[in-house]
């Protein structure tokens, strides 16, 4: 009896450890929008001190085809501050029977050296078992130690489109005495606390979460995905104690790593009066050493341990002439300090559409260092990583989006300039010949301001001559076309501007056939996007920014053509924006005005269809087509 | 086998010892001047950002009473950069391989910025702690540095000294580079022991100044007794320099197999070693000895020839019946469906056959070579065929050089009939290679080792559209159908291109194509899951006409829209992946209520005689129009001459395609 017992309980263990990853017990439901599905997750962080915590992951997930492969690939980071250890996996069938398992020599371990850095410390370790036989499984584990708890990983169990979850557990383990914070985002439970003499601890669980996918002009995976955020209070980064529990004291810290990092050599500090001491006005000030510091320093990026957050000090970049972030905006409040100009550094999370801050939760999320002067009238704002962009402007890489100002004090958020429509404009004028054999020969004037003069300023500065020929030559909507001519100027300022000029030859521009000429007179400027249909959206719209375009084009065509066909003139006002176009023949010139103008904001999801009619209205008025005919003689 | 005892017998028998003539370099590291700061802009590109004023690599084969030798290469390069944008050519990364025994040292690195301040040149040096050292992988790491004190205009030069214990591979020098280069010269030392192929590539006239030295070497030897005595070896060493200059960069265009096969370069390859009154011992085979070494070697060939018996339930599982060809196809498909390929550039095996065809997965050479294994345990005639992909460059077609291969195939023989095939690509079907096989010739691993033709100018890739249309039958609308039978390779991509989760958004784009409202009905995708066969896209349409006049471009999209030749000019050829046949079919009912107004006239374009062929043939009854375009290349690579016409050709494709009917309502 009690050896069938025992037999039984093998079967049945054997059998429940089989199901465990059987590809068909999976809900339809979790199958919708989704390649992969992650069965089970379990992200432990056991906080043992202010400096030390250990974080073990597990999870397992069931690859569904070939699309969702991307998520049957192991990696993970390691550094100095964080270690890796105890990597395991393993891979399951369709029916959930283990076929393989991780050998240690199968798992990779390569620099993650970014393209942007010289040098750091930062590893990565990567494995993957490269099935093919859909669907199947995989199980990884891995275990890690910080040292320091500045950071404390998140949970996301989504982690990205076209994923769904079945079930993911957060646990997180801390001393009693320890102060916990906690953001929770797109997730509404609260966690299940419990708590013994020696530790408190901290549960999330989810189940059925539906796959996300992608849609156009969505708002940012942080605000759709849930999202479970920790932080410290009290903490220790290398041999540093800290506090950020507010973010005064996250700025007191950052005030502590950039102590006495600010003493120029005598070499530079005459530099310094020798610019500025014959100046009375502040800003004028600012803009002579921001230039100073443009035409002396260029960005080199070295994170090692510490110094991922900690600036090399001013003599060093004083020395070598370059600096990453940290060390070049150091540099700068050191050189502004000189002058007698309280030059503040500022941390911020940089890139296009990041959203800043969040202001409810001081937590040291920040990619990216600037230096701020508050100014009576107006603020200066400086990107000291870049040699070419103008003082006082952030663009779309750091502006419009809340930061953290490190004052004497501690740290205070501030918000950088928002750029408005009257801010962002590309004002063209055209004027052009299309000759008997179809050939249009142009010259084109373009004024870009504000975030719509990024691209063209990169261009400027950043191509050769070569790179702008070929980037003109691959980038209007012509046929067949060659730029002759091109020339850029730029008016630097808080609002920089940047002024193009083109002399473009192409061929065959306009068809001829037989007695007719057809003419797309809307050369430069189309559209490009195109809404599809989608009676199911599923998230809200969001616009990231506001801007007008304006076109004034004037063609001179050959004599003797008259108008048989002409697009329609087209108006339209709403709250996504305005857009207009007129077209007009008279003697031997046709000319077009269009306006298109965008309004940054947030819109329902019940509005797509609106907004899709918008833009495909556009899309069509801006290929409108202009057929003359050839008067019988 | 390092021959040691031979020259050891030399060292005796050696009666002069003459000194190796040194030959002073005209540039000396730090002798940067006034006048090295004049140019503003340099005669050889008005537009240059940067210039390389100097590049110059000694590569000298040296002992260091070691017991055999090691080459040391000194790199010294001075540049003046005139941009910021250019300042990246101030950061350095020398790669240092670090295997098998072989590890490349790295040493004297020197680096100095000058910038020309008030007249006087000021040199700004770059100290030890700026040299950074990155761990990339198991086989390499990266020394990294970046020189300080950069301003526009400023020069920088720096040298490093490699010693590589590889004394076989004698490394190459490309002379190009992405911005102008002035002076550029590579100078090589080699005793006469190593007797190296030279392989000069590019535009440039390549011609080496050449002189005979002599060199005393310190070996360490083993004297017979267990101990390790210094000899010393004196040795008969050939000094070459090749110098170019004024160099223009080297930059990518469309339809480019890769610059690497145009740029001015010069490589070597070892050919035999030629000891002191001894015959050469060959250390380059020919193709026959190099196949007899390969199908010996346990990673490539020696497991072709085993029994295998760790695959037979696998095998006997897929064979069916005595079809050769069937068992052929079931076996491609069965490797190709159930493995892996995790690097598509590799030629030898890092286990054995065993091993991969248990781990279901492995590079190009394992999955291929397993693939034959399979195939010949069936009795089926399968051979392996070496070959360099198209971002590989071109390998040579004379000498038995294996680094210049980094791909395997099959070639099965099958009552005569020869197929090709490569089990690692999902989507691809029997007998089909993917396009970047297509770079000159493959070479035979078997008696004969014969080359296998792989040229893109063996490939054709046809496509047939036709489109029909007529009145509906109550005369309101227009219908018809629309039938595209793609090329193998358009239908190979659109399959890798093309996510299940996106068909329907493929034919919602299609109708969104155009510029006036259409139903799209019967959509069909066929032969999109069968990788061996051709794709077929169709679908029925309607719509309908009510403007008074009506501008119809009857090719449905399928026209050129743009030209793929942007460049106004080019330097090397145009390799387009395959030659071309392109017809377009369109057979139109003239619709109810109107008349044709105007037409576009027949044309017809010849491309260098019979090269190439555009026609664009139209005609009219009562009431039908038909139309026949059709674009054809009879081969795949033209010169840089023919550039220019070639694009001009293509305008004119544009031109013509975009033309309109126009159909006027009868009043």
């Amino acid at each position: 009896m009690k050896r069938l017992l025992i037999c039984m309980l093998f079967f049945i263990n054997q059998k429940s450890f089989c199901q465990k990853y059987n590809a068909a017990t999976i809900a339809d439901s979790l199958k919708i929008n989704a390649d992969a599905v992650k069965r089970f997750e379990e992200l432990r962080v056991n906080i043992k001190s202010k400096s030390k915590a250990v974080v073990t992951h597990k999870y397992a997930i069931t690859i569904l085809n070939e699309e969702g492969a991307k998520f049957a690939s192991y990696q993970n980071y390691y550094d100095k501050l964080q270690s890796l250890e105890n990597i395991s996996g393993h891979l399951y069938d369709a029916a959930g029977k283990e076929i393989k398992s991780v050998r240690k020599k199968d798992i990779g371990d390569y620099s993650a050296s970014d393209n942007v850095s010289l040098i750091s410390d930062n590893r990565i370790k990567r494995h993957n078992f490269y099935y093919n036989q859909y669907p199947y499984t995989v199980e990884y584990e891995d275990e890690q130690e910080l040292n320091g708890i500045f950071f404390l990983p998140r949970w996301d169990p989504l982690e990205d489109t076209r994923l769904s979850v079945e079930q993911s557990a957060f646990f997180v383990e801390t001393p009693v005495d320890f102060e916990l914070r906690i953001k929770q985002i797109a997730f509404k439970d609260k966690p299940v606390l419990t708590a013994s003499s020696s530790k408190k601890s901290y549960e999330w669980k989810t189940t059925r979460l539906l796959a996300l996918v992608h849609e156009p002009y969505q708002p940012g995976w942080e605000e759709l995905s849930p999202t479970v955020i920790i932080a410290p209070s009290q903490f220790e980064l290398e041999d540093y104690p800290g506090d950020m529990s507010s973010w005064a004291n996250l700025g007191k810290f950052i005030n502590t790593l950039n102590n006495n990092r600010q003493q120029l050599p005598d070499n530079v500090k005459q530099d310094v009066h020798r610019l500025t001491d014959g100046l009375s006005n502040p800003k004028e000030k600012i803009k002579v050493l921001y230039d100073y510091l443009q035409k002396n320093t260029r960005y080199i990026s070295i994170q090692l341990g510490i110094g991922g957050w900690q600036p090399f000090d001013a003599n060093y970049v004083a020395t070598k002439k370059y600096g990453d972030c940290k060390a070049l905006s150091n540099y700068m409040v050191s050189l502004l300090k000189e002058a007698n100009i309280a030059g503040k550094y500022v941390l911020i999370t940089a890139g296009e559409n990041r959203s800043g801050l969040k202001e409810d939760f001081p937590s040291p999320y920040f990619n990216h260092a600037i230096v701020c002067v508050p100014l009576p009238k107006d603020t200066m704002w400086l990107e000291c990583t870049s040699q070419t962009v103008s003082a006082g402007y952030m663009g779309s890489f750091t502006g419009n989006r809340k930061a953290l100002l490190i004052d004497d004090d501690g740290g205070h958020v501030v918000r950088t300039p928002f750029y408005k429509t009257a801010d962002n404009l590309q004002i063209r004028k055209v004027d052009a010949v299309i000759n008997e054999e179809g050939t249009l020969t142009a010259q084109v004037v373009t004024r870009f301001t504000g975030l719509q003069q990024d691209d063209m300023h990169g261009l400027m500065h950043e191509a050769t001559a070569y790179e702008k020929k070929r980037y003109l030559n691959n980038t209007l909507s012509l046929p067949t076309y060659s730029v002759e001519n091109f020339e850029y100027t730029e008016n630097k300022g808080m609002l920089p501007e940047v002024i193009e000029k083109l002399s473009i030859t192409s061929p065959n521009y306009a068809n001829i056939t037989g007695r007719r000429l057809f003419i797309a007179p809307n050369f430069f400027n189309k559209s490009s996007s195109k809404l599809l249909e989608d009676n199911d959206r599923k998230y809200d719209l969001q616009f990231n920014s506001s801007y007008l375009d304006e076109d004034s084009i004037k063609i001179a065509i050959p004599a003797n053509y008259v108008v048989e066909a002409m697009p329609k003139n087209v108006s339209i006002k709403n709250n996504y924006g305005a857009y207009s176009i007129t077209f007009y023949v008279k003697d031997n010139f046709i000319e077009v005005v269009r306006k298109n103008e965008r309004t940054a904001g947030y819109f329902s999801k019940n509005e797509y269809n609106n907004v899709l009619k918008f833009f495909n209205e556009i899309y069509a008025a801006d290929r409108g087509r202009i057929v003359l005919i050839k008067k019988e003689s | 086998m390092r021959h040691l005892y031979l020259l050891i017998t030399f060292v005796i028998l050696a009666t002069a010892v003459f000194a190796q003539k040194i030959s002073l370099s005209k540039y000396k590291f730090g002798s940067v001047t006034q006048q090295d700061f004049a140019p503003k802009i340099y005669s050889i590109d008005s537009n240059a950002q940067a210039v390389i004023l100097f590049d110059k690599g000694v590569a000298t084969y040296v002992t260091d009473n070691a017991d055999w030798f090691n080459i040391e290469y000194v790199y010294h390069k001075k540049i003046r950069i005139l941009n910021k944008n250019q300042f990246d050519l101030a950061t350095v990364e020398i790669p240092l391989y670090k295997g098998n025994n072989l590890e490349d040292k790295v040493d004297r690195i020197e680096a100095v910025t000058y910038n020309l301040e008030n007249n006087v040149v000021v040199p700004t040096k770059m100290d030890k702690e700026s040299v950074f050292n990155d761990k990339a992988s198991k086989e390499y790491s990266i020394k990294k540095f970046t020189l300080p004190n950069l301003k526009e205009g400023c020069i920088i030069e720096y040298t490093y000294t490699i010693v590589s214990k590889n004394a076989y591979n004698l490394r190459s020098w490309y002379f190009q580079d992405k911005v102008p280069v002035l002076q550029s010269e590579y100078e090589i030392t080699v005793p006469t022991l190593f007797d190296f192929i030279f392989l000069p590539g590019g535009y440039y006239d390549l011609k080496p100044e050449t002189e005979q030295g002599f060199k005393a070497f310190n070996l360490l030897f083993n004297n017979g007794t267990g101990r390790s005595e210094v000899g010393v070896y004196r040795a008969t060493t050939n000094h070459l320099k090749w110098s170019l200059a004024d160099l223009k960069p080297m930059l990518k265009e469309k339809f480019t197999t890769t610059t690497s096969n145009y740029i001015s370069k010069i490589e070597f390859q070892l050919r035999s070693l030629n000891y002191p009154e001894a015959p050469p011992k060959p250390y380059m085979s020919t193709w026959n000895e190099l196949v007899t070494t390969l199908m010996k070697d346990e990673q490539f060939g020696a497991d072709l020839s085993g029994k295998n018996n760790w695959m037979s339930d696998e095998l006997n599982g897929i064979l069916k019946g005595n079809d050769a060809l069937n068992n052929a196809k079931s076996i491609f498909n069965y490797v190709r469906n159930n493995f892996t390929c995790t690097d598509y550039n590799a030629l030898y095996l890092p286990e054995n056959l065993k091993r991969s065809f248990s781990s279901k997965k492995g590079n190009v050479a394992e999955i291929n070579l397993l693939l034959i294994a399979m195939l010949k345990k069936a009795q089926i005639n399968a051979d392996p065929v070496l070959l360099s992909t198209t971002d590989n460059g071109k390998a040579y077609e004379m000498y038995p050089l294996i680094k210049k291969f980094n791909y395997v195939v099959a070639r099965v023989t099958i009552n005569n009939k020869v197929y090709m095939l490569d089990a690692t690509r999902k989507k691809l079907g029997f007998n089909y290679l993917p396009q970047y096989c297509y770079n000159g010739y493959g070479r035979l691993i078997n008696d004969p080792p014969t080359l296998v033709n792989l040229l893109a100018d063996s490939l054709t890739e046809s496509k047939l559209t036709s489109i029909f249309i007529s009145n509906s039958d109550d005369g309101k609308n227009l219908q018809g159908s629309f039938t595209s039978n793609l090329g193998y390779y358009e239908s190979y991509n659109f399959r890798e291109d093309t996510k299940d989760n996106e068909i329907d958004n493929y034919f919602k784009k299609i109708k969104d194509g155009f510029s006036y409202d259409i139903t799209l009905t019967n959509n069909r995708l066929d032969s999109l899951k069968n990788p061996d066969e051709k794709m077929k896209i169709a679908y029925d349409f309607s719509f309908n006409l009510n403007e008074d006049i009506v501008y119809f471009n009857p090719l449905f999209g399928e026209a050129y829209k743009t030209n793929p030749f942007t460049a106004a000019t080019r330097n090397y050829p145009v390799e387009m992946p395959y030659k071309t046949e392109e017809v377009i079919i369109v057979n139109m009912e003239i619709p109810k209520g109107y008349k044709v107004d105007e037409i576009p006239k027949s044309a017809k374009m010849k491309y260098n005689e019979d090269e190439g062929l555009f026609e664009y043939i139209v005609s009219k009854d009562a009431n039908n129009i038909y139309l026949k375009c059709l674009l054809r290349f009879n081969k795949a690579v033209f010169s840089s001459e023919d550039y220019e016409s070639l694009r001009e050709f293509y305008g004119q494709i544009v031109k013509k395609q975009s033309e309109q009917i126009v159909f006027k309502k009868i009043k």
